[in-house]
């Protein structure tokens, strides 16, 4: 059974947008994943920081505490080192994308580019596990 | 002729000249008349000054007496008025301000006339000695006042003043002052008091023509005037005055006609020469104000310009916002469609199925307009990035046609992709935005296409991939083929038929196209007669380019 050989991975997706968040997690639970919700910035720390999970999926644009500074919050703590975190938004803006980079996202997903099963392909690609 | 009327006939022509020099030049400044008046104070002073001295009889001698009070009052009275409008030469006083410092002068000059100021004189040799009442207190105090509060107007304007031509012109009227009393100290002070020698002081009415030069030179420095035209000026007037006092030196008639004649030759070459530079004055200044115009003008445009700017980072920010806010909804719409299509929420019936398939359908459509649109804006910001690469045209055909099919089908259309059997070489493109062309393209047809088929196909012609799509649609009249790739333009008479376009479908995929080095343009026998639309890019791999045969 392939559900059991991704139960082992964590995945923090950080999104405020309630039906999308859930038909993500939805698609990415079926195809075996453990996944954590959580709609704001300061909420996506502590679980980050509690759980530490293998990938984040991070909203950019989320109350309380910007994406950025989640970024910036996460990446400065050595506990989280193994954690890859992808910045996850509908931004194309080249400048806050740049910013993204520079606080040391590992790489960018376009929302609107990836439908629930695409992003569960892509997901398996960036842990590196077999589809 | 003694030292003394030689130093003050000198010193009353070289301030009158410059007086009217300055005047003549600055005319409808307030501060140049001011300045005026008060060399004319100043000469009238020098003159009382001079006979009050000179003169025996008591009467004559009591009037130049008074005669110097009163040219002293019009000229602190003058000069308080030349600073208050130098140098912005603006009406900047107040009417009632004027009205009491006329007021106080006019006061100031009944009490000098009457003998409440000099109330008797005493004739001694080569000098008069006076007899003050007590109108000596409010003259003192008239003057002293005048002179402080010039002063501090002065300064105050100095250090206010951001303008650095102003700047300097207040230090040449410092310059002007402390010169002439530096002079007047060490001549009329120091060599009588130490060395005891008075005959330097005969030259004291020639410092008042340093300080009459220095502001004169003020006034013109600000106004930006040629030094060297002032000058031509200042000694054209100067030697006018020399011949004209040569005449009064004539011996016989002859002499006299003759000096009479030179005198006229001169003046008439003189107002010759004054109008010539008078002309020339006018020209510089109307040239400074254009070029004041021009920096103002160079000014605004950087602001404007600034602006620009902050609107454009604005724009761009809108643009990322929006972006993003149109976008997540169409993204929740996507996701539900394609897992309820993957059955991800249970089996569906076949007919429902079909209809979610049309859903799907929309929602990228959906999608596909917005990013055009956010394309558009971004295009015509400067802002749009290609990432132009080799990519296989044939294999994004495929699946936009596969995209396009159940909308085919429902409409009863045949839709195919023909491809060559040598195959198609790489383009070089961006393979999302030729992809939204293509996809564009392809939907027009099957918009404007209600019997028949629809053919995709690709060939390779020189140094470029062509891309083909046929229909045996509506056709296009021969006005519109040029039109049709313009912003807002759609086919005469589709409006009617499908009125869910916009009109910019066509204009972003010319510019696509364009940006990525490639062309695009349609072609039809005529109205109802089909439609071809093609779309040429470079290829990506030049040695693979085929002869085109004529």
């Amino acid at each position: 059974m392939p559900i059991k050989t991704y139960k082992k991975y964590k995945i923090l997706l950080i999104e405020d947008e309630k039906d999308l968040a859930e038909i993500f997690a939805m698609k990415l639970e079926l195809d075996g994943f453990r996944v954590l919700v959580e709609a704001s910035g300061a909420a996506g720390i502590k679980t980050a920081k509690k759980e530490k999970p293998d990938l984040i999926l991070l909203d950019l644009v989320i109350p309380d505490v910007d994406g950025f500074m989640v970024l910036k919050e996460l990446k400065k703590d050595p506990q989280m080192k193994n954690c890859l975190i992808y910045a996850w938004s509908n931004i194309t803006y080249k400048k806050k994308l740049q910013a993204a980079a520079r606080l040391g996202a590992d790489g960018c997903i376009l929302k609107s580019d990836y439908t629930p099963t695409m992003l569960s392909a892509k997901v398996k690609e960036i842990l590196k596990v077999a589809n | 002729m003694d030292l003394n009327l030689l130093m003050l006939i000198s010193a009353v022509a070289l301030n009158l000249i410059l007086a009217i020099v300055i005047l003549l030049n600055s005319f409808n400044s307030p501060s140049s008349r001011y300045f005026f008046l008060m060399v004319l104070g100043i000469i009238v002073w020098m003159v009382s000054n001079y006979f009050s001295n000179y003169l025996q009889d008591y009467y004559l001698v009591l009037w130049f007496n008074k005669l110097i009070f009163i040219s002293t009052s019009i000229f602190i009275w003058s000069f308080l008025l030349f600073t208050d409008y130098f140098p912005d030469n603006k009406f900047n006083i107040k009417k009632n301000k004027y009205y009491i410092l006329l007021f106080l002068l006019l006061v100031v000059i009944i009490i000098s006339f009457s003998n409440l100021l000099v109330s008797d004189i005493s004739i001694k040799s080569g000098f008069s000695e006076i007899k003050f009442g007590w109108g000596i207190a409010p003259y003192i105090i008239f003057f002293i006042g005048c002179f402080l509060y010039s002063s501090y107007k002065i300064i105050n304007k100095y250090f206010r003043s951001e303008d650095l031509s102003i700047k300097k012109s207040i230090r040449s009227i410092f310059f002007g002052f402390i010169l002439s009393t530096f002079l007047g100290i060490i001549t009329n002070l120091l060599f009588p008091v130490i060395f005891s020698e008075f005959n330097l002081t005969n030259f004291a009415p020639l410092y008042t023509v340093l300080f009459v030069f220095f502001i004169g030179f003020a006034i013109l420095k600000y106004r930006f005037l040629n030094i060297k035209v002032i000058a031509t000026e200042f000694f054209s007037l100067f030697l006018l005055s020399i011949v004209f006092i040569e005449i009064f030196q004539a011996v016989g008639l002859m002499d006299l006609i003759f000096r009479v004649i030179v005198f006229s030759i001169t003046l008439v070459f003189i107002i010759l020469l004054i109008r010539s530079v008078l002309l020339e004055v006018r020209r510089r200044e109307e040239m400074e104000e254009l070029n004041k115009k021009l920096n103002k003008a160079s000014k605004e445009l950087q602001a404007a310009n600034k602006e620009l700017k902050r609107l454009d980072n604005a724009k761009s920010e809108f643009l990322s916002i929006a972006s993003h806010q149109l976008r997540t909804p169409v993204t929740i719409l996507r996701g539900y469609i394609s897992m309820m299509l993957e059955g991800g929420f249970g089996k569906m019936s076949k007919p429902i199925k079909g209809k979610v398939e049309v859903l799907r359908i929309a929602a990228d459509r959906l999608l596909n307009l917005i990013e055009m649109l956010l394309d558009i804006s971004r295009l015509e910001a400067g802002k749009l990035e290609f990432k132009i690469e080799p990519v296989d045209l044939t294999i994004l055909a495929k699946n936009i046609v596969a995209d396009f099919q159940p909308k085919a089908k429902e409409k009863k259309l045949k839709l195919e992709i023909y491809l060559p059997k040598e195959g198609v070489p790489l383009a070089l493109a961006d393979a999302k935005k030729i992809t939204e062309v293509f996809s564009n393209i392809v939907d027009n047809a099957l918009k404007y296409t209600d019997l028949g088929e629809i053919m995709i196909g690709f060939h390779q012609e020189g140094r470029s991939v062509v891309f083909t799509c046929q229909d045996t649609g509506k056709g296009i009249i021969p006005n519109d083929l040029s039109r049709l790739f313009n912003k807002f333009e759609r086919g005469t008479g589709m409006m009617r038929v499908h009125t869910e376009g916009v009109g910019l479908g066509l204009y972003f995929a010319r510019v696509v196209v364009e940006n990525m080095g490639g062309r695009i343009w349609a072609e039809s026998p005529g109205k109802g007669k089909g439609s071809k639309f093609s779309v040429s890019l470079p290829l990506a791999d030049k040695s693979k380019a085929v002869k085109v045969a004529a």
